[in-house]
C-alpha cells in the first residue's frame, strides 16, 4: 500500500465505511463519501471528474481494488499507521455526514449532496439557487426537485461547508 | 496557405502524422510563451537515461493529440449517427486536446505525486508504535488541475483562446468538471482517448522500440458514434483495438517501467519527498507555491531545467547525506543497483501473489539487512510500480462483473459495434476476442534498489544474494 492508499484505508474506517465493492451502490457511496471528505480538506489526493451519477475518480477506483485485492484487505498494514491530528479533526466535523448510511435512501442522499457541491464548486451553478441546481441535475437524469435541493443545500451549510 | 473555409492555415510537419493543420487562432495559441514551455518538458521524464533518443518533448504530443482530434473530429462528421457537432464544439474539442498537458509539471508525472511517495523507512516493520501520516497540507496539484489555471491565469493563451470565457471552457473540457457536454469530454477521457492513441507510437519510435506501433490509420477510421452517443470502434477493427490495449502493455513493461528508467525515477521522487520535508531546499514548499508559480512570469522557467537545479542543489549539499546520494545518484547517472524483482501476471482472486509475497519479505527483513551491511536504510529502495492493466477497467474484473457495471463505470472499456447493431458493446463482452481472456488480470511487479555509492561489485553481490531468495 502507498501512502495515498494507506490515508485512503483509515479515512474510511474513521468514518465506519470501509471498502466494499459488492455492489454498484457500494461502489457509488465510496466514490461520493471520498469526494465529500475531500471537500471538507481531507486531501486523499484523488481527481474528480464529472460522471452520470455525479462526482467520480477513476483513480480511487483503481486504489479501492487494489486495496480489495490484499489478503485481508490491508487490514494489517493499516494496523500499523493512524492519521495526523488535522485529518481526524476535519473528518470529526462531517461525520455526521455518513451516520444515515443504515437508512435505505442513503445512496440518494449521499449522491445528491456530492453532485449538489461538486456543481457549486465548480461554479456552474449557483449555491442560492435550488431550483437553478435542481434542473441542471435533472438535465443530467437525476430526478431531484428543488426542495430536496434545498434540504442538501442546509446539509451541506450544517457540516460547514464554504461556497465560493 | 487557405483551409477548407477559406481562412489562413499554418502547417507543422510532425514525424509521426505527417503535416499538421492549424487555423490562425489555433497558430497563435501554440506561439504564445505559455505553450512554447511544453518544448522543455521531456515527455518520458527520465527515459532518456536509457533510451538516449527519448527526449521528444510535450510540445510535439500535444501536436500530435491535437491532429488525432482534428481527425477524429473530421472523421465523425461523416460517421455519425448521434447529435452533430457545432462548428463551436469542433472548435473547442481542437483546443482542449491542444492544450490537454499545458499543466504539466517538470519532467512530466515526476513531480505531480510526491506527496504521495512512501519512504523507505516507512515502508519497512519496525517496533510496536504506529507510524503517523504527514499532516495535512496543501498538496501539489495534479497537472490537470494546473492546467485549468494556466489557462485562466496567464494572459497570453487566455487571449489567444479568445477570452475568459473560452479559457474556461476549454479548461472544464481537458479536466472534465463541467456537467454539460458529456459527450465531448469522452472524447478525450474515453478508454481509446487521442492521448494514448499519440504517446504509444511517439514513445515507440523516440526510444526505438517496436512494442507501440499500433494501426492509428485503421483505428481512427473505424470509429462511429451510436445515435445515443456512445463511442465505438467498428467490429472489423477488434484486432486493431485489441493490439493498441495490447501495445500498452508491453510499452509498460519494455520502456515506461524499464528497470532503469523507473529507477532513476523513483530515486528522484525519494529524493523530492525528502527534499521538501527538510525544508531547506528551494524546492516549492506546497501546493500554494505551485500554483502562485504558474501564475506568474516564473511559469517559464518552471520546466526540466528546474528540476535539474535541484538536483544539482541536493547533490552539492551538506548535512543528510541519504538526499545528497540520491541526488548524485542522478546527476551522475550512476544507476542504483536491482536487487532482486519479482513479476508475473496476477488476478485478483489470487491474494498471495509472488509479488505480494517478496513486498513483505522485504518489509519484514530489510531494516535488519540494511544495519547488517552498514547501508543507511534509505539508499534501498522499493519499486512497486501500479500493475500493468490490458484493459482500464476490465482488468481489475471478472467477466461476469464487466457485464454489471453501471453506465459510469462501463465508460472507460472500449466498445466494439457489432455487425447490424446500432449501439457498440463492451469489448469485454466479445467472447472472442482475447482481452476478455485477459480480463480480471494485471502485471504485477515488484522490485528491490540499492543507491550503492560506489560499493565494491563483490559488496553489492552480497547483499543480492541475501536477498534474491526474498523473491523465490
Amino acid at each position: 500500500m502507498n501512502l495515498q492508499q494507506t490515508k485512503l484505508g483509515l479515512v474510511l474506517e474513521s468514518v465506519n465505511l470501509p471498502i466494499n465493492l459488492n455492489t454498484f451502490n457500494d461502489r457509488l457511496i465510496l466514490q461520493k463519501a471520498v469526494y465529500l471528505l475531500q471537500e471538507a480538506g481531507v486531501d486523499m489526493g484523488y481527481r474528480f471528474r464529472w460522471y452520470l451519477r455525479g462526482p467520480y475518480s477513476s483513480g480511487l477506483t483503481e486504489d479501492a481494488f487494489s486495496i480489495d485485492a490484499l489478503p485481508d484487505k490491508g487490514q494489517q498494514e493499516l494496523a500499523k499507521w493512524e492519521l495526523d491530528e488535522s485529518s481526524l479533526e476535519r473528518i470529526n466535523r462531517v461525520r455526521g455526514l455518513f451516520s444515515r448510511k443504515q437508512q435505505n435512501q442513503f445512496t440518494r442522499y449521499v449522491e445528491l449532496i456530492a453532485s449538489t457541491l461538486f456543481l457549486i464548486k465548480t461554479r456552474q451553478v449557483l449555491p442560492d439557487n435550488p431550483e437553478g441546481i435542481s434542473k441542471v441535475l435533472k438535465e443530467n437524469n437525476k430526478p431531484y426537485e428543488a426542495d430536496e435541493v434545498s434540504e442538501a443545500l442546509e446539509e451541506l451549510k450544517k457540516f460547514g461547508y464554504a461556497f465560493p | 496557405m487557405p483551409s477548407r473555409n477559406g481562412a489562413k492555415r499554418r502547417i507543422v510537419i510532425d514525424n509521426i502524422h505527417g503535416d499538421i493543420e492549424l487555423t490562425e487562432m489555433e497558430w497563435q495559441v501554440v506561439n504564445t510563451a505559455t505553450f512554447q514551455r511544453l518544448r522543455s518538458l521531456k515527455q518520458l521524464g527520465m527515459g532518456h537515461l536509457v533510451y538516449p533518443n527519448a527526449t521528444h518533448t510535450r510540445f510535439a504530443h500535444s501536436l500530435g493529440v491535437f491532429k488525432i482530434m482534428s481527425r477524429i473530429v473530421d472523421r465523425l462528421k461523416i460517421n455519425h449517427e448521434g447529435p452533430t457537432l457545432s462548428e463551436e464544439d469542433q472548435t473547442n474539442l481542437r483546443l482542449a486536446a491542444l492544450l490537454h498537458d499545458i499543466g504539466h509539471y517538470p519532467y512530466s508525472h515526476l513531480m505531480e505525486r510526491v506527496d504521495w511517495v512512501n519512504l523507505t523507512e516507512e515502508v519497512v516493520d519496525g517496533g510496536t508504535e504506529k507510524k503517523k501520516l504527514p499532516p495535512e497540507g496543501a498538496k501539489y496539484p495534479d497537472h490537470e488541475t494546473l492546467g485549468r489555471h494556466i489557462l485562466e491565469n496567464q494572459k497570453d493563451i487566455r487571449e489567444a483562446i479568445g477570452g475568459a470565457e473560452k479559457a474556461k471552457i476549454v479548461g472544464e473540457l481537458f479536466s472534465r468538471t463541467t456537467a454539460t457536454d458529456q459527450q465531448l469530454s469522452k472524447l478525450i477521457h474515453s478508454s481509446l482517448d487521442m492521448d494514448r492513441l499519440d504517446y504509444l507510437l511517439r514513445d515507440s519510435r523516440a526510444a526505438g522500440v517496436p512494442y507501440g506501433e499500433i494501426d492509428l490509420n485503421y483505428i481512427l477510421n473505424n470509429i462511429r458514434i451510436s445515435p445515443s452517443g456512445v463511442l465505438g470502434v467498428e467490429g472489423k477493427a477488434l484486432a486493431a483495438a485489441e493490439h493498441f490495449l495490447l501495445a500498452r502493455q508491453f510499452m509498460h513493461r519494455s520502456v515506461y517501467y524499464h528497470k532503469t528508467t523507473y529507477a532513476f525515477e523513483e530515486v528522484c521522487r525519494q529524493l523530492l519527498r525528502r527534499m521538501k520535508d527538510s525544508g531547506k531546499f528551494s524546492i516549492l514548499k506546497d501546493g500554494d507555491e505551485v500554483l502562485r508559480r504558474v501564475s506568474g512570469v516564473q511559469l517559464a522557467t518552471f520546466n526540466d531545467s528546474y528540476l535539474d537545479n535541484l538536483i544539482q542543489e541536493a547533490a552539492h549539499s551538506e548535512g543528510d547525506e541519504t538526499i545528497k546520494a540520491l541526488a548524485t545518484c542522478i546527476a551522475s547517472r550512476r544507476p542504483p543497483k536491482l536487487l532482486a524483482e519479482a513479476s508475473g501476471l496476477q488476478s485478483r482472486a489470487n491474494k498471495h501473489t509472488k509479488c505480494a509475497f517478496f513486498l513483505e519479505k522485504c518489509k519484514d527483513k530489510l531494516a535488519a539487512l540494511a544495519s547488517k551491511h552498514g547501508v543507511p536504510l534509505g539508499l534501498f529502495f522499493l519499486g512497486g510500480p501500479k500493475p500493468i492493466k490490458v484493459e482500464e477497467r476490465g482488468s481489475l474484473l471478472t467477466p461476469d462483473e464487466a457485464r454489471n457495471l453501471e453506465p459510469e463505470e462501463r465508460e472507460e472499456i472500449i466498445k466494439i459495434f457489432k455487425v447490424d447493431q446500432e449501439e457498440p458493446i463492451s469489448i469485454l463482452g466479445i467472447s472472442d476476442s482475447m482481452i476478455s481472456l485477459l480480463s480480471n488480470h494485471t502485471f504485477g511487479i515488484q522490485r528491490l534498489y540499492l543507491v550503492d555509492q560506489g560499493m565494491s561489485e563483490r559488496s553489492v553481490n552480497d547483499i543480492r544474494s541475501e536477498v534474491r531468495s526474498w523473491a523465490e
